[in-house]
């Protein structure tokens, strides 16, 4: 199961970024780097203090609130109106109180905070007393920590604009209320953690500073410009942890320790997720998102720094709880009924408390529910204090009750939880036990399994080398009306045969051949199927079926499984079957569809090989086709012509000079080819000219009918006098669409289209300024030379983020008689889609 | 003797072509069956082919009959099959009932309904448990037409598999095994009132009461069901039945009949649960 699972290091690195130790190296790589932003740090260099103080020593693991009690603080109902504190331990709610709350309540260790409009409260921990109310100025409120007596709480302002910008720490007195000291800072900050006498800030993603809690003055600060930070927590129990922003990276730091390094692996964990939520978001007291997609990893100081307590880390997707051993594999899975709003892991397990108002701890190994409690009411969002020290021992759930859980949750008609769907297939797909096939063409059948969840059990099922006799047994269903039964899922199971090589199927497939129910696109690739597992055993059925048919209504808008059949039988060495094929195109009857493919195949010599290469020529089984033309396929086709198009709107500019872009749209037939092509303008030399050439194209064949598809050409000035970031492709480290890119590697969402990211214009006409163009042209037109294509206009390939689906750019070889060769560099810049 | 000798000549002439003409009629009608085929095995057009299909099927020779089956499973267009099936119903020759059982599974729906109405012409009773095969098609046409074919040809053994093809939406099944029951099957029956159509049941129980081999106790049981499910349709039911010449014969039974109807009209109850919304069968 495991080598099924990408491993990418996720650096939990210990000490490298620790303040006084604040590596040399860090700093030089700092200085380097471009000023694009202002950064704490350079303020703030005057006042480091220097050292780093001393290193809190790990306590023991329990709650960090003074009761010692596990807490959750919780707001209920929507809007939110109740703030409550839960005791775990006892099962009761200690205390509640009637707030109007704006923020998630944080458990401190003294109090409850939480805000109402611009001010935060404070509730006693113990009996939710009202301590004291501090107002604050900047309209968000980010959080708060406690150092000692002093609570820090930071507020910020988000905006764009430099004069309003900027953000707040404040330290009130615990016990009084009254304030301690105030920062100000113009850049935007995280939530404080503090730990000790010392409170950590991020500020906009690459400093953090250290305050001593008691002053506010900077002890220190580091930038780090490679790595976005995106959360920082301090605790006495794990030390300074700090998080990148890349999903589920996490940087922890802590001070005076010597860099060491673990790796978590990535198990195409669902959503893109942090170790812990950003420090730069507020939490709402209302119903959101928070909390509601998380992964978490109790991360405990070891012997050689950081590890996992307990071995075990969660993902929490919506009503999806998963639990992953350390090396990626799943020990326990857990469809709930209710959507998770806050999660903490500890050494014994996970505590969740769902909307529903329901507080469950369940066993870290094997997912049993250890204790159960409600909060009364439904819940909008809250905070958990509830760390447990000694896991209790349990016995591991077996692979039959993760098999079966990962299978609820697979079959959880919830469209929200997909990418979680998907995730639980992928590991009933690497599940070693055989069963785990039944269970995929279970789902593969049900209803709520959307297509994109059944492409991943057919590309899947192939690649396992366990459970063949439950696909074999399930070619015994059929349809049924009485039964109610459906026919076999072949879509899921033939490919799966092929691959295995199952020739003991091959009674069962011809079955499914001649079986009314089985579908016009699965019967191609049984059709597939049947002559490469069945040799020359095939020829006879095969024929049957060829001959049964070849005049029947029934194929006569598909004709793929017939043609493949005729390409199998026309290669049997047994005399009578091979010429079934020329006889049949002899017939008058013959379906006109089949007819064009026997008259192709008999002048095609490529008909002569063997049946089991049926597939390879030219035809596909139509199960194995695409439901519809993608708009990648149409930029790929193109591409490949992008010279014809070039022709044909060279000659169009002298004509138009304004022109700035050409939109072909036509209609895609499911065989490739076009029809009802419309340019757009319609110029009657255009249209003529991308007509005739769009009519010779064939793009890649696709299961539906027709489909409607559209291109735009665009003709954009030269990207050398025009655009000063042109240049390579490569050069495009500081791009945003590059970190999007960069961030998105890891992402296991489904998408529902291409990346916004990936060019979605590959082509593109680089031109002079349209004055240029102009006298270009009426000096073509002067000298009748081909001194008109001297590059005022130069059309190529633009580039993409992805190379892959790009045509290159044009090179000196390229360049037409008389044309200026142009380097790349000279016709490259980003084009965002213009579809 | 002259003339003895040449009328002994005639007549043994004549004798002796009477003996022969059987045997070239024979031989000629071979040979045309021989000549259809093979114009069958590579017809010009359809329409060629569907008279060549008839000419054969009117010579209703073994040769013909073979060289039919032999077209059918060589592959034809969609009418050609069709017809070629329903002229094989003609035969009972077991090449024919293996060709037309293997077209029950054919991938057009219309050709199995050919298949199996054939398969009930040319077997009757027999044909019951290939008919029962298509209560399991996945075209409600091709259910029903099995259906009612059961209900025509199929036995009491059929109920069990009616019975259920009603339970899950068939209609026509409703009708068969009113045709089918016996007085034992009214209360299998009749648990599917509330399940289905009203009008469905309604169509099972007029078949019952029009059967002549049922006795009249049972009858006279069915008519108080009705009773019991009341309802403006039920009232129109029964009056429609009361119009039956075979129902209308049996004084008893209009008897009952007319006293439901009298009570019902003055008791004015509320329309019985009974009356199902009708639903198309589900596939």
């Amino acid at each position: 199961m495991i080598g099924a699972w990408r491993k990418v290091a996720l650096a939990i690195r210990l000490g490298c970024t620790a303040l006084g130790a604040c590596s040399a190296a860090q700093h030089e790589h700092a200085r380097s780097l471009p000023k694009t932003l202002e950064t704490m740090c350079d303020e703030s260099t005057a006042s480091v203090v220097g050292g780093t103080g001393t290193a809190p020593h790990p306590a023991a693991p329990q709650p960090t609130n003074r009761l010692g009690k596990p807490l959750i603080a919780a707001i209920t109902g929507a809007p939110a109106t109740t703030l409550l504190v839960y005791d775990l331990e006892a099962g009761r709610v200690r205390w509640r109180t009637a707030v109007d709350a704006s923020a998630r309540p944080q458990i401190l260790a003294d109090l409850v905070v939480t805000t109402q409009g611009p001010a935060m409260l404070a509730f006693d921990l113990g009996t939710g007393a009202r301590r004291w109310a501090a107002s604050f100025d900047r309209p968000v409120w980010l959080g708060a920590s406690q150092a000692g007596a002093l609570v820090v709480f930071a507020t910020t302002t988000p905006t764009r604009d430099p004069t309003l910008r900027g953000s707040t720490l404040v330290a009130i007195d615990a016990l009084r209320g009254t304030k301690a000291w105030q920062r100000t800072f113009a850049q935007a900050i995280s939530r404080p953690s503090c730990m000790a006498d010392r409170c950590y800030v991020l500020s906009d993603h690459h400093d953090l500073l250290v305050l001593d809690a008691r002053s506010g003055a900077s002890l220190n600060c580091t930038t780090r410009r490679q790595t976005e930070l995106e959360w920082v927590d301090a605790s006495d129990r794990a030390g300074l942890l700090v998080g990148a922003s890349a999903p589920r990276a996490a940087l922890a730091a802590a001070p005076q320790r010597v860099a060491d390094q673990a790796s978590l692996p990535e198990t195409e964990l669902p959503g893109q997720v942090l170790f812990r939520p950003s420090s730069y978001v507020p939490i709402p007291a209302a119903r959101s998102a928070h909390g509601r997609i998380a992964l978490l990893g109790p991360l405990l100081p070891g012997p050689n720094g950081a590890r996992l307590a307990g071995d075990r880390y969660y993902s929490v997707f919506y009503r999806d709880l998963f639990a992953h051993a350390a090396d990626g594999r799943f020990v326990w899975a857990r469809l709930l009924p209710s959507d998770v709003v806050a999660a903490a892991a500890d050494a014994a397990g996970l505590v969740v408390v769902t909307e529903d108002g329901a507080v469950s701890r369940f066993d870290a190994d094997s997912g049993a529910q250890r204790q159960t409690g409600s909060l009364g009411a439904a819940i909008s969002s809250a905070d958990l204090d509830t760390t447990q020290a000694a896991p209790v021992p349990s016995a591991a759930q077996t692979g039959a009750d993760l098999r079966r859980s990962l299978t609820e949750i697979a079959l959880d008609p919830d469209m929200r939880t997909l990418p979680a769907r998907a995730l639980a297939i992928e590991a009933l797909l690497a599940a070693p036990e055989a069963a785990a096939t039944a269970d995929l063409l279970a789902i593969y059948q049900h209803d709520s399994t959307p297509p994109a969840l059944r492409e991943r059990v057919v590309a899947g099922l192939p690649k396992r080398g366990v459970g063949t006799e439950y696909l074999i047994d399930a070619l015994l269903s059929h349809y049924d009306f009485l039964d109610d039964s459906r026919p076999p899922p072949l879509a899921a199971i033939v490919p799966a045969l092929v691959a295995q090589k199952q020739e003991r199927a091959l009674p069962l497939l011809l079955d499914c051949l001649f079986d009314p129910n089985t579908t016009l696109a699965n019967l191609g690739l049984l059709v597939d199927a049947i002559a490469r597992l069945g040799g020359a055993q095939a020829c006879a059925p095969l024929g049957q079926f060829l001959s049964l048919y070849h005049a029947d209504s029934a194929f006569a808008q598909d004709a793929t499984a017939l043609a493949l059949a005729a390409r199998a039988v026309a290669s049997c060495a047994d005399q009578e079957a091979s010429t079934l094929p020329a006889r049949l195109a002899q017939r008058t009857d013959t379906l006109p569809g089949l007819q064009n493919e026997l008259q192709a195949m008999l002048t095609d010599s490529v008909a002569q090989s063997s049946p089991g290469a049926a597939g390879a020529h030219g035809l596909q089984p139509t199960a194995a086709l695409p439901a519809t033309l993608s708009a990648l396929a149409v930029q790929h086709t193109f591409a490949e012509h992008a010279q014809d198009l070039r022709e044909c709107i060279l000659d169009e500019l002298p004509r138009v000079p304004t022109l700035t872009a050409v939109r072909i749209a036509f209609v895609a037939n499911h065989d490739g080819s076009t029809s009802a092509v419309h340019i757009t303008p319609d110029t009657a030399e255009l249209r003529h000219c991308l007509t005739q050439k769009l009519h010779s194209y064939r793009f890649p064949a696709f299961r539906s009918g027709r489909q409607l598809a559209s291109y735009v050409v665009t003709l954009r000035p030269n990207a050398a006098t025009s655009d000063p970031t042109s240049g390579t492709p490569t050069d495009t480290s500081e791009t945003f669409w590059t970190l999007s890119q960069t961030r998105a590697a890891g992402r296991t969402k489904i998408p529902s289209a291409p990346p916004w990211w990936l060019n979605q214009n590959p082509l593109y006409l680089s031109v002079d300024p349209p004055a240029r163009a102009v006298r270009s042209a009426a000096a073509a037109a002067a000298s009748q030379t081909h001194e008109a294509a001297a590059a005022p206009v130069v059309p190529s390939a633009a580039p993409a983020a992805n190379a892959a689906t790009t045509q290159p750019p044009s090179t000196p070889s390229d360049a037409r008689p008389g044309e200026t060769a142009r380097t790349p560099a000279d016709d490259t810049w980003w084009l965002p889609a213009q579809h | 003797l002259a003339a003895c000798c040449v009328g002994g000549a005639l007549w043994l002439r004549s004798s002796s072509a009477t003996a022969a003409e059987p045997a070239r009629r024979a031989h000629s009608a071979q040979a045309e069956t021989e000549q259809l085929c093979a114009q069958l095995a590579k017809p010009d057009t359809t329409a060629q082919a569907l008279v060549l299909v008839q000419r054969l099927a009117e010579t209703r020779s073994a040769a013909a009959n073979a060289c039919l089956v032999q077209a059918l499973l060589a592959g034809q267009a969609d009418a050609v099959t069709d017809l070629i099936v329903d002229a094989l119903s003609e035969t009972t020759e077991p090449t024919a009932l293996d060709a037309l059982v293997r077209f029950t599974r054919h991938r057009r729906a219309q050709t199995r309904g050919h298949a199996y109405a054939a398969l009930a012409r040319a077997r009757g009773a027999a044909a019951s448990a290939w008919l029962e095969q298509g209560l399991r098609d996945s075209d409600a046409g091709v259910r029903a037409l099995a259906a009612r074919a059961l209900g025509e040809h199929g036995g009491a053994s059929a109920l069990d598999s009616l019975l259920r093809a009603l339970g899950r939406g068939e209609a026509e099944a409703a009708i068969a095994i009113g045709k089918l029951g016996d007085a034992a099957s009214l209360q299998r029956f009749a648990a599917y009132l509330g399940k289905q159509p009203l009008d469905v049941m309604l169509a099972g129980y007029q078949r019952y009461l029009e059967r002549t081999d049922l006795d009249r106790a049972t009858k006279l049981h069915i008519v108080a069901t009705l009773e019991d499910i009341t309802g403006e349709p039920v009232r129109a039911f029964m009056q429609s039945l009361l119009a039956r010449p075979s129902i209308a014969a049996d004084a008893q039974l209009s008897g009952a009949l007319r006293g439901s109807l009298s009570r019902l009209r003055h008791a004015g109850k509320p329309a019985a649960a009974a009356a199902a919304p009708r639903t198309e069968p589900s596939r």
